[in-house]
């Protein structure tokens, strides 16, 4: 599920970023990664860690899917990241930073 | 330890004061009130964080009462995110002001959640027994000037159902990313004043309609959060997601409870954190296993195929109405007791008398 958005900020060069309100952690208690949000807690899955721990502002879609299969070699992850980045921004933990 | 299959909380509801300045007909506190002198002091709360921390709490909501009628509100959201605990301010907004609004966020404070009585001023009034409008104004700008996600949570009942449009166009004119439309839940004061409260069918259905009207006009600029009525439900609400399955809550004297409204159990005896530590209360003391799992259950629920879902309902409905905690909330349509609910609604529109307001507390203070 790719909305416009996505594609837009995929098309047009944008650079996914956590929203400042979202806190991505480590959680020792469960052995798995976290994302805290004013009203939720969501317990990540290895994948959707990985990816949102790149979601930083600084890199395009296109580079973190090539950072991802360089470290996934053989992988073509570029559909997968391009839906859970669609997810992402719909459940308003990533946006879309745009250039200018 | 407890069964293997129990989780740690996932959230601590630290109700950290009683003190509040506003009287809502509809005041989820109970009806006895903690004064200020029985209030935990500031180190244990510090301690109950960090236990907290370490048991597997992700999420402190801070809550009342008015949290900010405590002074150490700031030194608790320091500590809370030093824990790497994220923190949330539950707050009518009365006392926020410019400067504690960004010492808040300095400290580390993830996002505010303010309360609103109504769309306007004269129903506000009315609403929260006093003049408290534009100080609510005045917090919600201070949240957004200092960065802070702001959400708006409004307790719907018969005298402001009708607003619910005006209530969420005044969201977005403040600037709230959430707005949670929550219809009461009979306890505490609510409960008191259920006659006055309790809505009609009919005006909930159109509030519903509302609501899907401005979702369609705003698109998902903005979350809205609707809480049902449950007396208008067929079925009961998985109240609290099971009793003692992820929230743990600890009263402003430390009285730690699986829900802010399990006070009223009689026999329960909760475990008070000045004795116990929160690790302790959570796996292995009785009043958190008490309705635990499905042991507990007779019939309907026992053999019921939705107990997965709303495991019984809710435990305090259930004494407060049926005078029973372990039996089906009366809400069910299986309840033998639905009846209680069905000819509650069926009071609407008969004199239930003068409101009654939740009270102030006298503190030694005389704040």
């Amino acid at each position: 599920m790719t909305d416009a958005g996505v594609d837009a900020g995929l098309m047009e060069g944008g650079r996914p970023r956590l929203l400042p309100k979202a806190r991505l952690r480590f959680d020792q208690v469960r052995g798995r990664h976290v994302l805290l949000l004013p009203e939720r807690a969501v317990i990540l899955s290895e994948t959707a860690a990985e990816i949102l721990r790149l979601c930083d502002g600084g890199r395009t879609g296109a580079e973190l899917v090539q950072t991802l299969e360089r470290k996934y070699p053989g992988a073509e992850l570029g559909g997968d990241v391009a839906e859970f980045l669609g997810e992402a921004v719909k459940k308003r933990w990533v946006e879309w930073v745009l250039p200018p | 330890m407890g069964p293997p299959s129990l989780d740690p909380p996932a959230s601590l509801l630290a109700e950290i004061t009683h003190r509040c300045p506003i009287h809502c007909l509809y005041c989820s506190n109970p009806l006895e009130l903690t004064r200020r002198a029985d209030e935990l002091p500031t180190e244990v709360w510090l301690r109950v964080l960090a236990e907290a921390a370490d048991l597997g709490v992700l999420q402190v909501h801070l809550s009342g009462g008015e949290p900010l009628a405590r002074a150490d509100l700031a030194a608790l959201v320091e500590r809370a995110t030093a824990l790497e605990l994220y923190t949330n301010l539950i707050t009518s907004g009365v006392g926020l002001t410019r400067a504690r609004a960004q010492a808040l966020r300095d400290a580390g404070l993830g996002a505010v959640q303010l309360s609103i009585q109504a769309a306007g001023p004269e129903l506000s009034r009315v609403i929260a027994g006093g003049e408290f409008w534009q100080r609510k104004m005045d917090a919600a700008r201070h949240v957004r000037d200092a960065g802070l996600p702001l959400g708006m949570n409004v307790v719907l009942h018969r005298y402001n159902l009708h607003q619910v449009t005006g209530l969420l166009e005044l969201a977005a004119s403040l600037g709230a990313e959430r707005v949670e439309l929550a219809n009461a839940q009979y306890y505490g004061w609510a409960l008191r004043n259920r006659d006055h409260l309790l809505p009609a069918r009919e005006m909930v259905e159109a509030a519903e309609r509302e609501v899907a009207r401005f979702r369609e006009r705003a698109g998902d600029t903005m979350e809205i959060l609707w809480v049902i009525p449950d007396y208008h439900a067929e079925f009961p609400k998985p109240c609290m997601n099971g009793w003692a399955r992820m929230f743990l809550t600890v009263a402003p004297d430390g009285t730690a409870l699986p829900c802010p409204a399990a006070s009223v159990i009689p026999g329960l005896d909760p475990p008070s954190v000045r004795q116990h530590s929160t690790r302790w209360i959570w796996f292995e003391s009785p009043a958190f296993n008490r309705f635990r799992g499905f042991e507990w259950m007779s019939d309907p629920c026992r053999s019921c195929p939705r107990r997965f879902e709303d495991f019984g309902g809710c435990r305090c409905q259930a004494y407060l109405l049926a005078g029973d905690p372990a039996v089906t909330d009366p809400v069910c349509t299986y309840s033998p007791h639905r009846h209680l609910v069905t000819e509650a609604l069926g009071r609407g529109g008969g004199d239930p008398g003068a409101p009654v307001y939740r009270m102030p507390i006298k503190t030694r203070g005389g704040e």
